[in-house]
């Protein structure tokens, strides 16, 4: 799995360059997120457009971050497929989350950073 | 792992288009491990998406057979991990679905009847609520040292 950095203002924006956020994969995302957290910017914004398929534990890893990240440094997502939206409805983490339709246009973040 | 994806080189009919041949009938088998399962799901998916059945109905069975799936890789097959049967059977009203493993006896039902609060932010427990939400009929046995867990999802509850 692998996670493109940019931004988009003062968010930090977060790629998932994966097509199944599942349960095999849901601990790696996490870690791979909590890496990434550890460069400035604030939301943090999930860009999920390449993203098919989310189960509950890749919800879980999802809802994970958003605890580790502290009630200072929001967490949200853009660029829901239709399933994976219906699994945010379902669970009623659309209450929750900010859902951006789309996915913000970012700047690539340099390796000084 | 000589199981992966045992699915495709044991069931000739699955490329071939099994949900259309006279039977409508669809079985799968995967070890009971969490890569396996992704594994199998995906190409299942590939399969049900080049089909005739509707694309949301395709999705809805796959994340109920992911939530399946992975309940018996962490509750029924936690060390050693098994055999995983998927049954599924097309009618003109619905998908019947029936699931076997032959790990320690497992009741999804018994992971709770409620859905978590979503403020209070849970990793985990939304699992049988998405089943339960999407399918219909679920029915639960053990026997012969077998779990069997069966459920239909209907045409007319898609969205």
């Amino acid at each position: 799995m692998q996670v493109s950095l940019g931004r988009a203002g003062e968010a930090l924006v977060v790629c998932v360059q994966e097509s199944r956020l599942d349960a095999a994969v849901a601990l790696t995302f996490k870690e791979m997120i909590r890496e990434a957290m550890e460069l400035p910017g604030s939301p943090v914004i999930l860009d999920l457009s390449q993203v098919e398929f989310l189960d509950s534990s890749g919800l879980g890893a999802i809802v994970g971050v958003m605890k580790l990240l502290g009630p200072d440094r929001p967490l949200e997502v853009a660029a829901l497929s239709s399933s994976v939206r219906k699994l945010f409805r379902l669970t009623r983490m659309d209450t929750v989350f900010r859902i951006h339709d789309c996915a913000p246009r970012t700047e690539a973040i340099r390796a000084a950073e | 792992m000589t199981l992966r994806c045992q699915c495709l080189s044991k069931q000739n009919d699955w490329k071939g288009g099994m949900m259309t041949d006279r039977a409508k009938v669809l079985q799968v088998e995967c070890a009971g491990k969490l890569d396996d399962i992704r594994c199998t799901l995906r190409d299942l998916h590939r399969y049900l998406q080049d089909s005739a059945i509707p694309r949301d109905w395709v999705e809805d069975l796959n994340l109920v057979l992911a939530e399946v799936m992975t309940n018996i890789a962490r509750h029924g097959y936690p060390e050693e991990p098994g055999i995983i049967r998927v049954r599924l059977r097309q009618t003109s009203e619905s998908l019947e679905c029936h699931i076997t493993d032959d790990g320690i006896a497992f009741d999804p039902s018994r992971l709770g009847r409620f859905a978590p609060e979503p403020a209070e932010l849970r990793e985990g427990g939304y699992g049988w609520c998405i089943i339960r939400d999407l399918t219909r009929d679920i029915c639960y046995e053990r026997a012969n040292g077998r779990n069997n867990l069966s459920f239909s999802i209907p045409f007319e509850t898609m969205q």
